[in-house]
């Protein structure tokens, strides 16, 4: 349960976390723009947006909310724990899976393909995995 | 593992939010720890019991066709 010492606790991560990850998106998004990648800058920041949105929702209406979303705001419990850490294993198994897939099927494929299909493998596999077991446990 | 906690919870009148924010869990955990999809750790497993004034032992037993 939350106390009010471990509430203030956590609305301070929130607002500290919010300040990071608003300075790190800004810090990405402006070298990114010197670069010349303004693309890239666009989607660092329309993402970087959208994160920051889903966490402060998380942190909002989590605490009653579905699975994923308490654990995004740190409301799991110990069943909820369990499924996310893991969704993070088969998340994790599944980005070296496609890491090694990418390096022997196109071993001289684009770098941002690459990236691309071990970042989505991962996403996608630790989804699929937390929506399965927190439906079946 | 069987357990007996859905009927000393509607015993009790509580409904399963309920029970969840006397026991500092989701509802969904105490769905899962009612219908055997989920079995509670130690701690957890103490706190059921608690809260309906028994021990593990009365509200957790062995399913013997599982085992």
């Amino acid at each position: 349960m939350l106390t009010t010492k471990n509430r203030r606790k956590t609305i301070g991560g929130a607002i500290g976390g919010a300040i990071g990850g608003m300075a790190a998106i800004t810090a990405i998004a402006w070298i990114a723009r010197a670069r010349g990648d303004v693309g890239f800058a666009n989607g660092v920041i329309a993402g970087g947006a959208a994160m920051i949105l889903f966490i402060a929702t998380a942190l909002a209406f989590g605490r009653r909310g579905p699975s994923f979303l308490r654990v995004a705001g740190g409301f799991a419990d110990e069943r909820e724990r369990i499924l996310a850490l893991g969704a993070a294993a088969h998340g994790a198994l599944a980005m070296v899976l496609a890491a090694c897939g990418f390096a022997v099927f196109w071993p001289n494929g684009p770098a941002i393909a690459a990236a691309g299909a071990v970042l989505w493998s991962g996403l996608l596999a630790t989804a699929a995995s937390f929506l399965i077991r927190a439906l079946r446990n | 593992m069987d357990n007996t906690v859905r009927s000393r919870r509607e015993a009790a009148g509580l409904s399963q939010a309920s029970l969840a924010e006397a026991l500092g869990v989701s509802r969904q955990t105490v769905n899962s720890i009612e219908t055997g999809r989920y079995d509670p750790s130690l701690p957890l497993a103490f706190a059921i019991a608690v809260h309906f004034h028994t021990t593990i032992e009365e509200i957790f037993h062995v399913d013997h066709q599982e085992s």
